[in-house]
């Protein structure tokens, strides 16, 4: 669902302790494995590194007997990898190998396809992608693939039509509405991405960066109505985050900030409370005070100017 | 480095399990020909049970890593980024232009 902080520590340890066999044979077999293992898991795209520790692991003979079942899993991130660096023949002899223990399998045809793509075949990518889902109408994966192939030609309103399509059949997808918001606002269509927030919203209801993204939408829409809704998103992100969340805070500070402009000579209404903003302004400047003295004078400074106009 | 010696703690544990359990049948069997009744296993039995399941606890946590925090609130526990969406990641961009791995120039400063 999201990345959290002790895992990102684990991986850096990890590296740290890989850094020195970069790209050399041999060394430690269970960092390896650990690394890419977990690389998988938090679905981080850091395709270097694993190109870097993974490709001793599937070229040497004794550890991908070691490896198991792993292998295949190993075998499939490395050539994803590959493609992602741009060695297309590494990527080949490890979708090849995956492919002979399962020939027919929708992670081959999407490796295979990927593979056409890195190579700017469009059409026949397009064409893998079509036999295999008239083999398994049902697969999701390919379903994506199409549309990410869309994205890579330049076509994003292609691929959002696309991914429109595929979100009809899998509603509970949040992935791929989460695709769709970042779609929407490369096109800059706020609108349509703070729907597609809305939906991701509701299936993680618990994971505050979704509730900073949906209010860093309504922010940009502007508006005095989206202005509030956004300080309330920013709100509910640091209350949900124990108020870990600077981005978030800075968030409510800007919003009451648009807010008090928006509505400066408005003598209609009650006026805003600015508690909210004030306290997240002591907030900013106790973290920054904290953990990054240096900045603080130039923090302080644009902070103040944002208070003056509450 | 603490994986190997975990292991050889583990296998130690098992083993007194397994030498507890051989005991105790060894002992069942010494009643039965003395005709007495069977309530519990002997105390020096008993205390190696323990040792065996203190030592087979301490090991199996030392082999499954440190614990992950649980506090949804604790600092270590912070969400940092969201997961990439990899499903949908494009291998058609300049990223190919470059060579895959570039070593740092010494040139800028950190």
């Amino acid at each position: 669902m999201a990345i959290r902080l002790h895992e990102l520590q684990e991986l850096d340890k990890l590296e740290e302790r890989l850094s020195p066999l970069a790209g050399k044979p041999g060394g430690d077999f269970d960092a390896r494995v650990q690394c890419l293992r977990l690389l998988r898991r938090m679905r981080l795209r850091r395709s270097e590194c694993v190109v870097m520790y993974g490709q001793e692991l599937v070229k040497n003979k004794a550890w991908t007997r070691r490896l198991g079942t792993q292998l295949w899993d190993v075998y499939e991130q490395v050539a994803l990898a590959a493609l992602d660096t741009g060695d297309l023949e590494l990527a080949q002899e490890c979708g090849n190998a995956v492919a002979r223990k399962f020939p027919g399998s929708q992670r081959v045809a999407k490796m295979a396809g990927m593979l056409l793509e890195a190579q700017e075949e469009w059409e026949e990518a397009d064409r893998v992608y079509k036999e295999t889902l008239e083999e398994t109408p049902g697969s999701h994966l390919i379903h994506k693939r199409r549309v990410a192939a869309l994205k890579s030609q330049g076509n994003l309103t292609g691929a959002a039509e696309a991914l429109n399509a595929y979100l009809d059949i899998f509603q509970a997808d949040a992935e791929g509405w989460r695709e769709l918001a970042e779609i929407y606002i490369k096109l800059q269509q706020y609108r349509q991405a703070a729907y597609c927030y809305e939906e991701v919203l509701v299936s993680q209801p618990q994971n505050s960066l979704i509730h900073m993204a949906y209010a860093d939408v309504l922010y940009t829409l502007g508006g005095v109505d989206n202005f509030r809704l956004a300080r309330k998103y920013y709100a509910a992100a640091v209350e949900i985050s124990g108020g870990g969340n600077v981005r978030a805070l800075y968030g409510i500070v800007q919003s009451a900030a648009a807010i008090a402009a928006a509505t400066k000579g408005n003598k209609r209404g009650e006026p805003e409370s600015t508690d909210l903003p004030l306290l997240a302004v002591d907030v900013l400047k106790k973290e920054y005070q904290q953990h990054c003295p240096a900045l603080l004078p130039i923090v302080t400074r644009t902070l103040d100017g944002q208070v003056a106009l509450l | 480095m603490a994986s190997w010696f975990s292991n050889l703690v583990a296998t130690l544990g098992f083993f007194l399990l397994g030498h507890c359990a051989y005991a105790t049948i060894g002992y069942r069997e010494g009643l039965k020909l003395a005709e007495k009744e069977y309530n519990l296993p002997p105390s020096e039995i008993l205390l190696e049970l323990l040792v065996a399941t203190a030592i087979l606890v301490w090991s199996s946590l030392e082999m499954g890593g440190p614990f992950a925090p649980i506090k949804v609130d604790a600092a270590s526990n912070r969400l940092v980024k969201l997961p990439e969406l990899m499903d949908f990641c494009s291998v058609n961009h300049r990223g190919r232009g470059l060579p895959a791995f570039l070593e740092p120039s010494g040139g800028m400063d950190d």
